[in-house]
């Protein structure tokens, strides 16, 4: 079996993805990220960009990313909230983890939101329920009740044919 | 049999989110739907010629029954009514009193967050000053190097210019002139050069 192709292929694999932990507040709308190529200065911005935009973007997928090349003397990282503000983050001699930690701290959701999310989830998601979109379609999947009378004849007493039209029914 | 009425629960076959109010009875939406079989399938056999034996309903009890249960049903419906209208109002309530806080809060949160930017951004302008500062004193050293090869080239120049122009100057005192012709060539004639010499190098062995 090959490996997979590109440059840190690990970037684009489901669990690398799901390991992020930079989920934005739910007031950003849009992410820019401002930087140049083969600049001393935007090293760190260009890092963030290759290891951790997969992730933000993964988390967050309805936030729009935006990158900019070569179009600035200084990178920086801004962000759009829905209110029509701009917050504006410099990036210039920063570390990939620098900058990562710095968003996470101003506009991330917390631990303890991202728990309450968490269990909000957990409990809408009843594992009892059956139906359309869960796991079981209908109640005589369920162990413990009736089965299909497709598969199983239901006794007779259950019928219609014999409670209602009184006609005669084996078992 | 008549069409089946059917009270739809969340285990309805297709996504379904909110039916109109005709459908509703008791806020209880009623369906007349065949589940199993489309539309176009005719009724089945048995159900064909089905008619329903009528509810036996007695005149004397019908009219004792019929106010006992209108007044339940009215005093059904106002409760109803009134609990509904309870919970809409704590419900509105609730929200207008989390709203206030949660706004302080995320206002508060917002502040700071801002505050944290600003001082890190200081930081950044502090480091962007110290590197661009660098790269000026880089800039700046290169030139002067520059500079000072070039001035020491041009002095290169002009020391070998000078030495040559002294040496031709030297040199042009032995030219031979037209004053001079008549003398050069009798020192010429006057003169006897030996050219029987030897034509090995210093250093080099017989």
């Amino acid at each position: 079996m090959p490996f997979m192709k590109g440059r840190a292929a690990i970037r684009r694999t489901l669990q690398y993805l799901e390991r992020g932990s930079l989920v934005l507040n739910d007031s950003v709308q849009i992410m820019t990220v401002n930087y140049n190529s083969g600049h001393k200065a935007s090293r760190g911005t260009y890092d963030f960009i290759f290891w951790y935009l997969g992730q933000v973007q993964f988390k967050n997928p309805s936030v729009q990313i935006l990158t900019f090349k070569n179009m600035t003397p200084s990178p920086y990282i801004s962000f759009y909230l829905d209110n029509g503000e701009k917050i504006l983050v410099d990036a210039d001699s920063r570390d990939k983890d620098e900058i990562y930690q710095h968003i996470k701290t101003v506009l991330g959701k917390s631990e303890e939101d991202l728990q309450k999310e968490a269990l909000a989830r957990e409990k809408k998601a009843n594992p009892a329920n059956f139906g359309h979109g869960y796991s079981r379609w209908c109640i005589c999947e369920i162990p413990g009740q009736i089965p299909c009378p497709g598969w199983v004849p239901l006794p007779k007493e259950m019928r219609g044919k014999y409670n209602l039209q009184k006609k005669d029914v084996e078992v | 049999m008549s069409s089946q009425l059917v009270r739809a629960s969340k285990a309805v076959k297709f996504l379904i989110t909110e039916f109109p109010p005709c459908l509703k009875l008791h806020n209880v939406t009623v369906l007349s739907i065949r589940w199993r079989k489309p539309r176009w399938v005719p009724k089945s056999q048995s159900k064909l010629f089905y008619v329903r034996e009528p509810t036996e309903i007695l005149p004397e009890e019908y009219e004792l029954l019929k106010p006992k249960y209108d007044a339940y049903r009215t005093e059904m419906k106002a409760l109803r009514y009134f609990f509904q209208q309870a919970n809409k109002a704590e419900r509105q309530q609730e929200i207008a009193r989390t709203e206030g806080i949660d706004a302080k809060k995320d206002e508060v949160q917002h502040r700071k967050a801002l505050e944290i930017n600003r001082r890190w951004n200081e930081e950044c302008a502090r480091l962007r000053e110290e590197r661009l500062q660098k790269e000026r004193e880089k800039r700046e050293e290169i030139e002067y190097h520059k500079q000072l090869k070039k001035q020491q080239e041009d002095q290169k120049i002009k020391t070998e210019t000078e030495s040559f122009v002294a040496q031709s100057l030297e040199s042009s005192e032995k030219f031979i002139t037209m004053e001079n012709l008549d003398e050069e060539i009798e020192k010429l004639l006057n003169s006897k050069s030996d050219y029987n010499i030897g034509f090995r190098n210093k250093n080099q062995k017989r």
